[in-house]
């Protein structure tokens, strides 16, 4: 087989799939507050011999409930163009504020529906987030902690699956002004997994896991 | 608001365009204008000295009628080997992977005709539809069709269901598995895979680390694994241990365990990546487990054994 050209078809899923994990909310946003947000983003890989990300898209929507409960939910447009329809739902609260610091939490889950063979896949996920403001009082720098949850126990051909978390760290910064919200992040994307041995050749260390790089846009309302 | 309603609409409606399935063929890496079998200067896994060339009169270049559902394409073939004997010799039928075409896969088909000595045995390959220069455009059902005619001609030509071998590599490992389950024209006598993979859905679910369907990103149907428990003729699997495209632990390992049939033999080449099993095993060690495997009396020293 020829390995380019399966592995192009693969990475064009494989970033379909970790878009999944676009960048969410860190923190609640206000009372009656909007947010329409657009991602792009992908795991870091050899390709040809050089390092690339395919940049592949979701757009989604948050609104503040109170102002310590924000909901945001997304849809992941590339996986629409190939039949799938991806999205995600997160509720996003602090649970611990210091002065210019603390701690939120997401919790809620990736759904797939398979269009042309009616198949539904449910992962829930969650994130434990630090922030830490900085001089400028509005921008701030974080880290997650994020775990999702596969519960299926096999996989294809009845094979045990041996691992049901699939974790992720993240590092990333958020600039925020009046109207809109530009966000960086990056992710170490399931970081204990071994990732030799099969088609895609992702860049991490260890041979574990893969680094992924994303950026978002919000505009407030 | 309205703009992005407008906007989802439209990718729903592009859904029916795109999977992935026309990706994984790739057929014209190197394009030819015409075979240059063992004078291809182009690129291959590796090569057999000058010494081992096939005699002219040994080597037949022609082309077959390949019959998809009334969508006839006329395909090129190889056949090494002396036609007139068909009638009475075991011939080797071999299913190349999904790169280039006959030239690029000429060094394995030849180093096969060396199986025992040279043409012991008869040794036949083919370009899918959209391969080299065989008309059409590939697909599932088009390697089927294609690979079926192959059989049909070599039923024509006189071959019995007991002396068709059939051997697949990589891609090809799909046609050699779907017409020794489902034979039509003949019954292939013996089944060998190299590196063969389990299905479409593993190559996604190993690489993405989650149990998601591979219905969710293509049509293909194609399943070794599932319809290797079909097959009963003898199977013999050879898949080197550090193939880094089609992983032994969760393609190969599947298929071979999923066998059912009467018996069955393993082997797993230490070293070898997905490409260079012949080189890394040696030519003479391979063409020996080959030849014996056919002939019934295979005895190899690291040989997984189930009868």
């Amino acid at each position: 087989m020829n390995k380019i050209v399966i592995k192009v078809s693969l990475l064009v899923f494989i970033f379909v799939l970790y878009s999944c994990s676009s960048i969410r909310l860190i923190k609640p946003i206000k009372k009656g507050e909007k947010l329409i947000t657009a991602d792009i983003g992908g795991p870091l890989v050899i390709f040809s011999g050089a390092p690339i990300f395919l940049p592949l898209t979701s757009i989604g929507g948050a609104y503040g409930f109170t102002d310590n409960f924000s909901l945001q939910t997304s849809l992941h447009t590339t996986s629409l163009l190939f039949g799938t329809f991806h999205m995600e739902s997160f509720a996003n609260t602090n649970i611990k504020n210091f002065d210019r610091s603390g701690f939120s939490l997401n919790y809620g889950v990736y759904y797939f529906w398979g269009l042309r063979e009616n198949i539904f896949s449910l992962y829930p996920a969650f994130d434990i987030n630090y922030y830490r403001h900085y001089s400028n009082k509005n921008n701030y720098f974080y880290t997650s902690f994020s775990s999702l949850i596969e519960l299926r126990n096999t996989k294809a051909f009845n094979e045990p699956i041996k691992q049901q978390i699939i974790p992720t760290l993240s590092f990333g910064h958020r600039w925020l002004k009046e109207k809109y919200e530009f966000g960086v992040e990056l992710k170490y994307l399931n970081f204990i997994k071994d990732n030799t041995n099969i088609v895609v050749e992702y860049i991490a260390p260890f041979n574990k896991g893969s680094l992924g790089l994303y950026f978002s846009l919000s505009k407030k309302f | 608001m309205k703009l992005i309603i407008l906007f989802i609409l439209f990718l729903i409606f592009l859904t029916s365009c795109l999977k992935m399935d026309d990706f994984l063929y790739n057929p014209n890496v190197h394009p030819i204008d015409n075979y240059s079998l063992h004078n291809y200067k182009g690129e291959v896994d590796f090569r057999l000295s000058d010494s081992l060339k096939i005699a002219d009169s040994m080597q037949h270049l022609f082309t077959i009628y390949s019959n998809l559902n009334g969508d006839i394409k006329r395909i090129y073939a190889l056949y090494i080997g002396d036609i007139q004997r068909i009638a009475t010799d075991t011939v080797i039928l071999y299913c190349h992977g999904n790169k280039n075409h006959l030239d690029f896969y000429y060094p394995r088909i030849q180093l096969l005709s060396l199986t025992g000595w040279k043409h012991r045995f008869g040794v036949m390959s083919f370009d899918y539809r959209g391969y080299g220069l065989s008309e059409g455009k590939p697909s599932e059902e088009g390697l089927y069709a294609d690979t079926e005619a192959a059989i049909k001609w070599l039923k024509e030509k006189g071959l019995t269901d007991d002396r068709l071998i059939i051997y697949g590599f990589s891609m090809g490992t799909a046609p050699a598995t779907e017409l020794s389950a489902n034979w039509r024209h003949l019954k292939p006598a013996k089944l060998i895979l190299e590196a063969p993979f389990a299905s479409a859905e593993v190559f996604f679910q190993d690489a993405v680390g989650l149990a998601l369907p591979g219905s969710y990103v293509m049509n293909l149907k194609i399943d070794n694994a599932k319809e290797i428990q079909k097959i009963q003729q003898p199977f013999l699997w050879i898949h080197g241990t550090n193939d880094n495209f089609i992983s032994i632990k969760t393609h190969g390992e599947v298929v071979f365990r999923n066998y059912k049939g009467i018996k069955k033999y393993g082997l797993r080449v230490s070293g070898a990546n997905h490409s260079d099993i012949q080189p890394i095993l040696g030519f003479e060690k391979y063409n020996k487990i080959i030849e014996q495997f056919i002939v019934g009396n295979l005895n190899y020293d690291n040989l997984i054994k189930a009868e």
